[in-house]
This record gives C-alpha cells, sequence and structure tokens, in this order.
C-alpha cells in the first residue's frame, strides 16, 4: 500500500522553521532590548545604556548609586520602636509649661489659634505633632519660623510638647459646629475625601487622615484652620514643602485644581472636629 | 475500543463528577459577590474559589485529556493499549491528590486560589495533593510517548495517524510545562510549608508558575482541538481538508505554547520590559496555529456541507447537520473562540493590557475561553464517546439543550464580566460594596452574570443526568469511533511533520533564550525574598 522502506526524502522544514523562529526571535530581542528602549530613552531619558540596562532588569548600578547619593530623605523621624515609646512616654504636663513659654503666643493657650495661618494643636495626634517638630528642627520642613524656637528643644521636649497638644479637648465643637451643619459641601469635595480619584493617582483624603483609616503622623483636618490647609496643599503641590514621606502628599496636591483645594480646606475647616465620622449625611449636597 | 472502555469510562466518569461539584461552587461565588445576596465571611468565598479553580484547572481538564488520550491511543494506532495497570494506578493518583487538595481547602486550611502566589502559604497537604495529581498525569505522559514510539517503530516510514500525533504533542507540552509548577512547589513551596525555609521569594515563584500558567491553558486546549480535527469532518459528513495542516498546528502550539508565560506578569517589577515585550511577540504566535485550525476546520466545513447538497457562498453552512451534537458543539465552541480571542488579543498585548491587569476582564476571558470554547468540545467528545463506551444511546434533544444552554449561560456569564472588567473591578476579591456610588454601576452587570452562573449549573445537571439516566436504556448497538479521513491522507510524510524529537529540542531552547536570564536574576537576586503569610489561621 505504501512504500514504507524507502527513507523519505531530506526534510528541509527542519532549517526553514528553526530559521523562522530564530530570525523572530532575534527581531523581537532587537525590538526588546534594543529599539524600544532606544526611543523610550529619550532625549531627557535614562540614557540608551540604561535603558538596555533597565530592559534586560537590571536597573543601571552607577545610575542608582547617582541617584541614592544625591537624594536626600524627607524626614529624619522614623517609626521605629523606639519612637513611639518615647512618644508613648511623654509627659503632657511639662510640655505644658514648655508650651506656655513661647508656643501658646501663636498657636494659642488652649492649642486654637486666632490666626488662621498657624494651625490648630489641640487634640492632633502625638505622632503628628513630634514629627514637624522634629521636622522644623532639622530643616526638613521650612524652619523659616518654626526653626528658632525648636532648634534648642531635646527630643523628649518636643514629644512632651506633642503630648500637651494631643492632650487638649479638640477645638471648635462650640465654634464649628453651627457652621458645619450649614455648609453646604459640594459632591466633588466629598468624592475626593470618600473616594478620591483613582485616575489621576489621588488616595481618599478618608483613607490616612480617617476616619476610614488612620496612617502613623497623618494629621487630623477636621476643624484645622482653612488657609492654614490651603497654604499647606500649595507648598506641597510646589515642592516648596517636603517632608512627606515617600512624596505621597506632594503627588497627591500636584494632581488637585486649586478650586480643589479651596474646596477640600473649606471642608475640613468647617467639618465638625471631635466626632470620628464627622461627615454626616446632612451636609452632603449632590 | 481495544480493551480500554473501562478506563475511558472511568476518566469521563470521574471528570464531570468533579464539574458536577465544582461549577455549583463557581455559581455561588457569583452570587454572593453580586448585589443579588448579602456579604459572606471571605475565608468561605476564598474555600469556594479555590475549590472550583482546582478542580477545574488541574484535574477536570487534566482528566479529560488522559481519557481521550486513550481512546485515541486505542482507536487510532487499532491495537489494544499497553501498561494498562499505569494507566489505572495514574488515574488513581490524580483522584487521590485531587481529594488530598480538595480535602485541605474543605478545611479551610489553604484560601490560596487555584494560583496559590506566595507569599500566601496553605496547609503541605494541599500542595502535596497537586504534586501527586500532576504526576499521575505524567504517567499518561510517559503511556502517550511510550505508544507513539512503539508503533512508529513497528510501522517504519508510515505516517502516525493524527490523532495520536496530536496526543503525543499534547503530552509532551504538558510534560514540559508542568516543571514549573512542579519546581515552585518542591524547591520553593514546600521547604517553607515544612519550615526548613523561613522565607520565600514571590518573584522566583511567580516566574516559575508563568512557565506552566499559560501552556497548561493550550494543554486543556488540545482536546478540543484534537476533536476539530479528527472527529468534527467525519460527524459533519465530509471529510478533513489537510492533515499536514493540523499536524503544523500541533508542531507550533508546542513550540509556541510555553515561552510566553511572562505575559501574565505584564506588571511584575522583577522581571525586565524587554523580557516581557519578548514574551508578548511569541504570545502573538499562538494565533497562528488557531488561526490555520480555523481555516482547516471551517474549509472541512465547507466540504461537508457542498456534499450535503450546499449551494452558493454560503449555503453550505445551512446544509451542515446541526442537530449533530458535535457539529453544534464546534459551531458555538469557534463562537465563543473568537470573542474569547478578541479579548485576548488585549491581554497579551504589552501596553493594553495595562488598562484590564487584574480586573474581572481577565478572569471573564478565560472562563469564555476555557469554560465555554473548550469545555463545550468536552462535552461534545463525551457525546461521540459515552454511547460508544457504554453501547446506550444519549437522547439527541437533551444533548443539543445543553450544548445550547452551556453556550448561552457562558455568555451570559461572560460578556457582563468583560464589561465589569472595562469599568474597573478588580478580580480576586470577596465582595464589592455596590451602595459605594463609585461602583453603583456595576451592580446591574454583576447581577446580570450571576444569573447567567445558574443557567450553567442547570446545564449540568442536564449534562450528569443524561449521562446517569442512559445506564436505564438497553444496549444497542453502536457503530464504533472512526476518525475523520483527510481528503488527501498522507501516505509517507517528512521526519518534520511525522515525530517530535527535533521540536522538542526547539522547546528547550527557547525556554532557555526566553525564561533562562529571568529565572537566573531571581535566583541570584538577594533580599527579595519575604516571610510567608499562612493562610487559614
Amino acid at each position: 500500500m505504501t512504500t514504507g522502506s524507502r527513507p523519505p526524502p531530506r526534510d528541509r522544514r527542519f532549517a526553514v522553521w528553526i530559521g523562522s523562529i530564530a530570525a523572530l526571535l532575534v527581531a523581537a530581542t532587537a525590538a526588546g532590548f534594543v529599539w524600544l528602549p532606544a526611543v523610550q530613552a529619550g532625549r531627557d531619558g535614562p540614557g540608551l545604556w540604561d535603558a538596555i540596562c533597565s530592559a534586560i532588569g537590571l536597573p543601571s548600578r552607577d545610575a542608582r548609586a547617582a541617584a541614592v547619593a544625591g537624594a536626600e530623605p524627607p524626614s529624619n523621624v522614623a517609626w521605629t520602636a523606639a519612637t513611639q515609646q518615647l512618644l508613648a512616654g511623654a509627659n503632657p504636663g511639662r510640655g505644658a509649661a514648655l508650651a506656655a513659654a513661647s508656643c501658646n503666643g501663636c498657636h494659642g493657650p488652649a492649642g486654637v489659634s486666632d490666626d488662621a495661618i498657624f494651625p490648630n494643636l489641640a487634640g492632633q495626634s502625638r505622632a503628628s505633632i513630634y514629627k514637624q517638630l522634629q521636622d522644623f528642627k532639622s530643616g526638613r520642613r521650612d524652619p523659616a519660623v518654626m526653626g528658632g524656637y525648636v532648634a534648642a528643644l531635646s527630643d523628649r521636649d518636643l514629644s512632651d510638647l506633642a503630648a500637651h497638644y494631643a492632650a487638649l479637648p479638640v477645638p471648635g465643637t462650640a465654634r464649628g459646629q453651627g457652621q458645619a451643619q450649614q455648609a453646604p459641601v459640594d459632591a466633588a469635595t466629598l468624592r475626593l475625601v470618600d473616594h478620591g480619584d483613582p485616575m489621576r493617582g489621588i488616595a481618599a483624603c478618608a483613607a490616612c487622615h480617617g476616619p476610614m483609616g488612620f496612617t502613623a503622623a497623618a494629621p487630623r483636618l477636621e476643624g484645622q484652620q482653612r488657609a492654614y490647609l490651603e497654604v499647606q496643599l500649595e507648598a506641597l503641590a510646589s515642592g516648596a514643602r517636603h517632608n512627606d514621606i515617600g512624596a505621597q502628599m506632594r503627588g497627591i496636591a500636584r494632581q488637585l485644581t486649586a478650586r480643589e483645594i479651596s474646596g477640600l480646606a473649606a471642608y475640613y475647616a468647617a467639618a465638625p472636629a471631635g466626632e470620628t465620622d464627622s461627615r454626616s449625611k446632612s451636609t452632603r449636597t449632590k | 475500543m481495544q480493551g480500554s472502555r473501562k478506563l475511558v469510562l472511568a476518566h469521563f466518569g470521574a471528570a464531570f463528577a468533579m464539574l458536577a461539584f465544582a461549577i455549583p461552587l463557581g455559581a455561588w461565588q457569583m452570587l454572593v459577590r453580586s448585589p443579588l445576596h448579602r456579604w459572606v465571611d471571605p475565608e468561605r468565598y476564598y474555600i469556594a474559589v479555590t475549590a472550583h479553580g482546582s478542580t477545574l484547572a488541574y484535574i477536570f481538564p487534566t482528566l479529560v485529556a488522559m481519557g481521550f488520550g486513550y481512546a485515541v491511543c486505542a482507536v487510532a494506532l487499532g491495537r489494544p493499549m499497553r501498561g494498562m495497570a499505569m494507566a489505572w494506578l495514574s488515574l488513581w493518583l490524580v483522584l487521590g491528590g485531587a481529594a488530598m487538595a480538595l480535602l485541605t481547602v474543605a478545611g479551610g486550611k489553604a484560601t490560596v486560589l487555584y494560583t496559590f502566589y506566595p507569599p500566601l502559604l496553605a496547609s503541605a497537604w494541599y500542595y502535596l495533593g497537586i504534586l501527586c495529581a500532576v504526576a499521575g498525569s505524567w504517567i499518561w505522559v510517559w503511556l502517550m510517548v511510550w505508544h507513539f514510539r512503539q508503533w512508529k517503530r513497528d510501522h517504519a516510514g508510515l505516517p502516525v495517524p493524527l490523532a495520536m500525533f496530536a496526543t503525543t504533542a499534547a503530552a509532551l507540552l504538558w510534560a514540559w510545562t508542568s516543571l514549573g509548577v512542579g519546581s515552585e512547589i518542591v524547591f520553593l513551596i514546600l521547604p517553607n510549608a515544612f519550615g526548613w525555609t523561613s522565607s520565600i521569594d514571590p518573584g522566583l515563584a511567580r516566574v516559575l508558575f508563568s512557565w506552566t500558567l499559560h501552556a497548561i491553558v493550550y494543554f486543556w486546549l488540545m482536546p478540543a482541538y484534537i476533536a476539530f480535527y479528527v472527529l468534527l469532518p467525519q460527524a459533519a459528513g465530509g471529510r478533513l481538508y489537510s492533515d499536514r495542516m493540523g499536524r503544523i498546528a500541533f508542531l507550533q502550539l508546542l513550540v509556541f505554547s510555553m515561552p510566553i508565560g511572562l505575559h501574565h506578569l505584564f506588571t511584575d517589577p522583577q522581571v525586565g520590559a524587554g523580557f516581557k515585550f519578548l514574551h508578548a511577540v511569541f504570545t502573538g504566535m499562538v494565533a497562528v496555529p488557531t488561526l490555520l485550525t480555523i481555516f482547516t476546520i471551517c474549509a472541512s466545513l465547507e466540504i461537508a456541507g457542498r456534499l450535503r447538497g450546499g449551494r452558493g457562498l454560503f449555503g453550505w453552512v445551512a446544509a451542515l447537520p446541526w442537530q449533530q451534537p458535535m457539529v453544534l458543539a464546534s459551531g458555538l465552541s469557534l463562537l465563543m473562540l473568537g470573542l474569547g480571542g478578541a479579548g485576548g488579543l488585549i491581554n497579551m498585548s504589552y501596553a493594553m493590557n495595562a488598562t484590564v491587569h487584574n480586573t474581572q476582564f481577565v478572569t471573564a476571558h478565560f472562563h469564555l475561553i476555557f469554560g465555554g470554547a473548550v469545555v463545550i468540545m468536552y462535552f461534545a467528545i463525551a457525546y461521540e464517546l459515552w454511547p460508544r463506551l457504554t453501547g446506550r444511546a444519549l437522547p439527541s434533544a437533551l444533548m443539543r439543550l445543553q450544548l445550547w444552554s452551556w453556550f448561552a449561560g457562558m455568555l451570559i456569564v461572560t460578556l457582563p464580566w468583560h464589561v465589569v472588567g472595562l469599568m474597573g473591578q478588580p478580580r480576586r476579591m470577596s465582595y464589592y460594596d455596590y451602595t459605594d456610588p463609585a461602583l453603583a454601576p456595576q451592580a446591574i452587570w454583576v447581577a446580570l452574570s450571576a444569573v447567567g452562573g445558574f443557567v450553567l449549573v442547570l446545564s449540568t445537571l442536564l449534562l450528569v443526568g443524561m449521562l446517569l439516566a442512559s445506564f436505564r436504556r438497553g444496549i444497542s448497538v453502536q457503530p464504533p469511533l472512526r476518525f475523520s479521513l483527510a481528503i488527501d491522507p498522507p501516505r509517507s510524510l517528512p521526519a518534520s511533520l511525522n515525530g517530535f524529537g527535533v521540536w522538542v529540542v526547539l522547546v528547550a531552547a527557547l525556554t532557555v533564550t526566553n525564561y533562562g536570564f529571568p529565572i537566573a536574576q531571581a535566583l541570584a537576586a538577594r533580599g527579595s525574598a519575604v516571610a510567608a503569610f499562612p493562610t487559614g489561621g
């Protein structure tokens, strides 16, 4: 039936197929490891060699070393066990004595400031106050005003001050309550607070600043001074303030429009502090 | 069936028992994370997901591939199978492994999903069960390759029948691709589960799993493709358009299925972008054997349709015997393959993937391709084999109803699911708060999708009920199983189309070029290992 005994003629398919696959491999390798990295390297990019190394999965050690050498940490405060023990063991009474000497002049004896440019501190978290004081002292946050006041204070002094202000009753329940109930809040601002805007990389404010979640040293925002909030968000957006670890707030603030900054500042300034969930449904408008 | 009847029947019976167990779990998951139901304890949800995925990814398709492989081996080679004791041992290993893994899951000790990505860590029994099942399937691989070689040796110069050629390609593909997950379990996960290592490298584990993860899909697909070539043309009353084209398609599937798995890791940081691009290019090549198959199948069906009196440009389509389950299932399968393939192009494109990565779009895609296009062909294969295995006919109208209901159910499940994915819903979550205004628009689609799940449950019950009820019928004479003849059956073939030696070397070479460096890099990485996260309290 068939001519089974005759050996088949030499099979050229092996050479053709393996050659084609090898050609495909070479072409794809050239495109993936040389051409595309070259295009992506661009004029202001990492440079061709670094781009190729990156495509292989080996970020250039030289480039990385240079970047690391030039980088300054945004803050010297680290949330180590020692820092947390220091804060936990802080003495609010001693902090009150320190505060009376100078702080109360601007931030108010009850931790509530008269001038909207100075933040309210009463009821603020210990970690948050402590970190900012440390950053002023180290210069990580612009020390033009605060630097002189904290330069001579020790870590213990700073933690005691933080404990003192954290222990003060939260402000504005009398002042803010009436306003908060009436102030209409626009839906866009509420959306930023509750959901952020993932397409712009904006996390929900409430995820770190409460009430959904609280991360270390993220300050409480409800009842804060409106002007202070606006100035700080703008400073973060411009990079003038840069002591947020991992550029978390700079990344968010850069994405916010001026209108959104104003809306958020107004929202938090009017939000009654002291309640865990300050956003009662009655203040929401569509 | 040359003495393999009980063996094949046992495989298909076990496979559909597994299906009947796992499909209701899937429907329940769709229900409880839809707005039609209140939230459930996430642990219970993940127990169900892990059981559903492990059963339907590792056990069910493996049993179908093995059972169909034994049937092909006996029928295509025309002589009784050897090594029956090994074949039964292999079945018991697969079933024993499945029981071991699933009981661990049921006990709440392995809520790691079927992908078990570290640092998630389950009880060692789960991995041992999966490993046992895979080891069982290796015996099948060995049996297929052994029979292939024996037949070739005894019939020097003759072409190995296409059905057996394709089955051996599937076996070799599975052998090579299961090495990835096998080595991940043996070298990374089990030492950690036993407490011998204190940390585990998730990057390396993911690269090794990707070695398996895409080729396993083609292993699932192989029985469906084999049925397209060797069962469909005959069921339609025609002939296979080209035997050689089939061989080329199966060889390409063997070569291109494996060096492409990194397209599952497009957003993983431990792999360089160049390798991701390389894998994307090779993933594109897998479209070639699929398109060859669609061309060959359409040509074969056109031959059948014209032989049956069909005229004109499309008259042959209407002339096809659509009442035949194999023809109907193939038509529905090709529709789902087309839709799913279009979605797959988005998943495999390095840039477009970013828009759907880790969303429900991915889950919807593989349910449409595997659960839809492939599993419906498993049903068609079962409808071809079952009467010949049991001697009892199946009711034709009910078979068609079952196929249609599966098709409808799968579309109702997956089309809204794709939409939800495009709306950004992440996958692998146990509940979603649809009262949230950001998620509210997804609710209607998810609810719709959940309804489809219950259509699939009904379809599964119909299938299992029909197969069981057939035993109440009398035994009747069934025509023997035959495979389609090609228009021009090859009398002799070049070595490249009648054996695998060189192609297996090529697969190994492509593994080295496409996976060598990423694996070596992950092995050499320091400081990338983390402590495992044990599941199940």
